[in-house]
């Protein structure tokens, strides 16, 4: 009996590994804006500690990747430790040589803020003719899978556009952690924030409650926000189809209209579709998807 | 006196819950001294207008109650008070689908499994009913648009309006159109439920589908063509007794009756050619009749298919 189990662990644990390399050595050829006819792929792997000036203040730190994932963790430290797994891939030589031209990493350490940021054709921060219509025309792709360590207590930026998720662990501060087509997953996290994809699962687990008013969005796919007991909020919530469901005792409020002037015309409206205050009310906390499910839990350990 | 404090507690709680639920919104008009005209439009409840002394439109929307009767205390799973109602529809579901020749749960469709993984994660939590009326409400130039983005749920919507306002009201499930003492001209459309416009001042333009179309006047100066008409109700119309029109009326399955000394005109024939293989033509005379009142004027269509019709002769 024993035999055996151990032996069904070892295939599993083979099994895990196997797909676990298959998903590193696949990761460059998602379904989204993919490149189909890559001859050429380069890989690299970017080790860096980034630091922020000594006496500098409340530090930030700014991720901003377009393609693959982001996963930031929290730690006992004071600088930013950063491991980047870049894919390079390209139709031809001079179109890799071109890829690298085109597409950096910037790695910013600037007083009190580090910003990592991926910038590609779609920078035009140099206000010079930018096009960029995806992997497919320009004929090359980079990706980058981004981690980055930082202090336990940052102002926070996470973000990518697709093919990756962004994962955040114990940040501390004021968060902005966003996606487009992938989840969102912020898990013993404080403070509070933006928090936000389009096509994917949003989960946010805090470790205490938002002190600041916070907003959680998505418009395909479910919003789960788990909170501890002795909340005191204002929420507001919007869903099209599904369902929204709490874990807290709440009364209701008024669903108040907001009405909007311009070029002589009275606009009313009113889209929230429920309004409750959770204990004796305190910071907002919006909630808003169209196709998916809204849930607030309580987590009591 | 008992009674009158516990009567009078349940008023005050009804009143307090509906204003929980509805929504008051004044709009001005651009310029207060021309005639409004108002579009409102929904897909489930009733619209009320009446006209009232004021300058302003004033739109109030009250949404029904909710599938759960807006307890908001309904809960998912296997603990709590609601427990019953969830294992009930489990076994009715559970049952349906055995009926139905349907194999074990977990071999389902997938729209089931998702559902099924929904409820899963949402076990043991309060529901917070959906109470948004999605309402807008949106004015330029004396024209005010509203409508409802709520489509699950049916919201009522009652109108006051200056009363030389014309009209543009729409809806089609659960609900009824209804128009009080207002002057303009006035079209109105619904599917499920009934047109009623009382003293009417302006020309009415009315349909529905099932349902019954009753519209009296209290007074027409000029009038331009109007037309009542449903498919599975009366048409009951109450017009000035010195109108002059020509009319034109059709009722399939039913009677038409009137008040007015209604001079019956020919029906005209309408000449089909099938220009077929054997080079056919086929005469068909039409199931409407006509008829004038009084010297004749403008047109008139009655029309229903299933239900009388009633044109009464009002008070002078």
């Amino acid at each position: 009996m024993r035999r055996i189990s151990l032996s069904t662990l070892a295939i599993a644990l083979t099994c895990a590994a196997a797909v676990a390399a298959v998903n590193r050595g696949t990761w460059h050829t998602g379904a989204i804006d993919g490149l189909s006819n890559a001859a050429l792929v380069e890989r690299q792997t970017i080790q860096e500690r980034l630091a922020f000036a000594p006496g500098s203040g409340a530090h930030r730190v700014d991720i901003d990747n377009y393609d693959g994932p982001v996963r930031v963790i929290a730690e006992d430290r004071d600088d930013v430790a950063l491991v980047v797994h870049e894919t390079v891939s390209a139709e031809s030589r001079e179109l890799l040589a071109q890829a690298r031209r085109d597409v950096t990493l910037r790695r910013v350490a600037d007083g009190p803020t580090v910003r990592v940021t991926v910038c590609g054709p779609w920078c035009d921060d140099e206000k010079r003719n930018c096009s960029f219509h995806g992997w497919e025309r320009a004929g090359y792709r980079v990706q980058y899978e981004i981690e980055a360590r930082v202090p336990r207590q940052v102002t926070l930026l996470a973000r990518t556009v697709q093919n990756g998720d962004v994962r955040v662990e114990g940040v501390r501060g004021d968060l902005r952690i966003e996606n487009v087509n992938g989840s969102v997953s912020a898990r013993g996290v404080s403070g509070k924030g933006v928090f936000g994809t389009v096509n994917g699962d949003l989960e946010v687990l805090f470790a205490a409650n938002p002190d600041g008013p916070s907003r959680f969005s998505n418009v395909n796919g479910d919003i789960d926000v788990e909170l501890r007991p002795g909340l005191a909020a204002d929420v507001r919530l919007k869903t099209l189809n599904g369902e929204m469901w709490s874990d807290f005792q709440y009364t209701p409020l008024p669903l108040a209209g907001e009405v909007d002037r311009r070029n002589g015309r009275f606009v009313y409206a009113n889209n929230h579709t429920a309004a409750v205050r959770i204990a004796g009310g305190g910071p907002e906390l919006s909630f808003e998807t169209i196709n998916g499910e809204i849930r607030l839990r309580r987590k009591d350990h | 006196m008992k009674t009158t404090f516990g009567s009078l507690f349940v008023l005050i709680a009804a009143l307090s819950a509906t204003a929980a639920r509805g929504e008051t919104v004044t709009v001005p008009l651009s310029d207060p001294s021309r005639p409004a005209v108002i579009k409102a439009e929904l897909i489930n409840g009733s619209i009320t207008v009446e006209s009232w002394a004021g300058k302003e439109v004033v739109v109030e929307a009250i949404g029904r109650d909710d599938e759960d009767g807006g307890r908001g205390d309904r809960r998912r799973g296997r603990h709590g008070d609601d427990d019953l109602d969830a294992s009930i529809d489990h076994a009715v579901n559970d049952a349906v689908r055995g009926a139905l020749g349907g194999e074990d749960d977990d071999d389902g469709d997938d729209d089931a499994r998702s559902e099924r993984a929904k409820e899963e994660k949402a076990k043991g939590m309060r529901r917070i009913p959906n109470v948004g009326l999605g309402l807008s409400v949106e004015e330029s130039q004396n024209v005010v648009r509203i409508e409802s983005e709520s489509w699950r749920r049916a919201i009522d919507l009652k109108i006051k309006v200056p009363a030389s306002a014309s009209l543009k009201l729409a809806t089609v499930n659960d609900g009824d159109l209804a128009v009080n003492a207002v002057g303009g001209d006035m079209e109105l459309s619904n599917t499920n439920g009934s047109i009623t416009v009382r003293a009417a001042g302006g020309t009415v333009v009315a349909n529905t589908v099932n349902g019954e179309v009753s519209v009296t006047f209290a007074r027409l100066n000029a009038f331009k063509s109007m037309a009542f008409s449903s498919l599975n109700g009366d048409i009951d119309v109450t017009l000035p007794p010195t109108i002059n029109a020509d009319v034109r009326m059709s009722s399939d399955n039913g009677e038409i009756y009137s008040d007015f000394e209604l001079k019956l005109a020919p029906r005209p024939s309408q000449v089909q050619e099938q220009r077929g293989g054997a080079g056919k033509f086929k005469v068909t005379i039409g199931k409407e009749v006509y008829g004038t009142i009084g010297a004749g004027g403008a047109d008139l269509l009655f029309k229903t298919f299933n239900g009388d019709i009633y044109i009464r002769k009002g008070k002078s």
